[in-house]
């Protein structure tokens, strides 16, 4: 019964909905919170739906990881290694994108005494 | 009530549908897979051998796609200014934080501690054998660093030797890529040898393991740094409110 679920059609469906109701969540978030730090992590969540959907969708059935060990001898039916490198780069620099925008919310806290997106309006006139 | 219920059912439905079209698009490039021609995935994994790393993603990040992992330590280095030079602007007086010791918290994590940077040393110099590597053994370290602030909120790190690793670490990456453009004529080429048949061994693939240990030591410097100034702005609002 469970063969069901042993191809690449069922797999990349099941991905292809869990990382856009991932995605889902995040942008609700963006779209309902007011608190900034809320904001920022709901973005995060986005980026992770993103991550999540670009290795997935690359995941072929009956391949493995990409590295050699005492059973495999040869790089062959392995997945593609190009998505996984490029998204670890993309981690990274997420995560500096998230920590340099939570510094920024904490020194606007610092200065105004708020966290509301809907009250700055600093920059109104 | 039943407008706002109407309001909030707007912004579920917009989300839906803009991450469906997103991620629709997104799918629709992804695959466009031509039965025809090799992909980058299938050439990199055949040529993967001569460079005798045994884990072919580490030998893209840091071998054929090197300078974009210089780039990316270069944005994590500017991100790492930026929060200094944003949580530093006042004069940083870090008063003293009354916290209750708490002795299994504190003989905790300084036993911990040797374990933990442990275990990030051993993910960075195996990054080129099994999953893992400089990145992630760097952001393990700083977790150490985490444990012991959590623990003791008045320790300073020391913020010379930190600097000191993370520049020179920096300056390493650059002149490893510049010896293998000076000696073979390829930026980030792998100069040292590399002979195939010591594929698996802990030293093995020239350069590779090289600039993942130096990508470790910057990224957990770094990573520390900014752990540290995350922490500090915390006990800093502690003491005002108080």
């Amino acid at each position: 019964m469970l063969d069901f679920f042993n191809s690449n059609e069922t797999i990349h469906f099941i991905i292809t909905v869990s990382t856009m109701l991932l995605f889902t969540i995040g942008l609700y978030g963006v779209f309902t919170q007011k608190n900034l730090v809320k904001v920022l992590i709901s973005f995060d969540i986005m980026e992770t739906a993103l991550f999540l959907f670009f290795i997935g969708l690359h995941y072929d059935f009956g391949r493995v990881a990409p590295i050699v060990d005492g059973n495999l001898n040869t790089f062959t039916n392995m997945v593609d290694p190009v998505p996984q490198a490029m998204i670890l780069t993309t981690i990274v620099i997420g995560l500096a994108i998230l920590a340099l925008g939570l510094s920024f919310g904490i020194e606007y806290f610092r200065l105004t005494g708020t966290n509301d997106i809907s009250k700055m309006n600093e920059l109104r006139d | 009530m039943n407008l706002k219920k109407e309001f909030r059912l707007k912004h579920i439905v917009l989300s839906l549908l803009s991450s469906a079209l997103m991620l629709s698009i997104l799918g629709l490039l992804l695959h466009v897979k031509s039965g025809l021609h090799k992909s980058v995935g299938d050439i990199i994994l055949t040529l993967n051998m001569e460079t005798a790393t045994a884990n072919a993603v580490t030998s893209v990040v840091t071998f054929f796609r090197g300078i974009d992992t210089l780039g990316e330590v270069t944005v994590l280095f500017l991100a790492t200014t930026g929060i200094a030079l944003m949580l530093s602007t006042s004069q940083r007086t870090y008063e003293k934080v009354v916290h209750q010791e708490s002795f299994i918290l504190n003989i905790g994590s300084k036993l911990l501690l040797n374990v933990i940077i442990l275990f990030g040393v051993y993910i960075i110099i195996h990054g080129h054998l099994s999953p893992g590597g400089g990145f992630q053994g760097g952001v393990v370290i700083a977790t150490a660093f985490l444990l012991l602030f959590l623990a003791n909120p008045n320790m300073h790190l020391n913020h010379f030797i930190l600097t000191l690793g993370e520049s020179l670490s920096g300056a390493t990456f650059v002149l490893v890529g510049l010896i293998g453009l000076f000696k073979i004529n390829i930026l980030f080429g792998n100069f040292l040898p590399n002979p195939v048949s010591e594929i698996g061994e802990l030293v093995s693939g020239g350069i590779i393991p090289i600039i993942y240990i130096i990508v470790g030591i910057k990224v957990g410097s770094e990573m520390s740094v900014i752990v540290e100034y995350f922490i500090k702005e915390d006990n800093k609002k502690e003491v005002s409110n108080a």
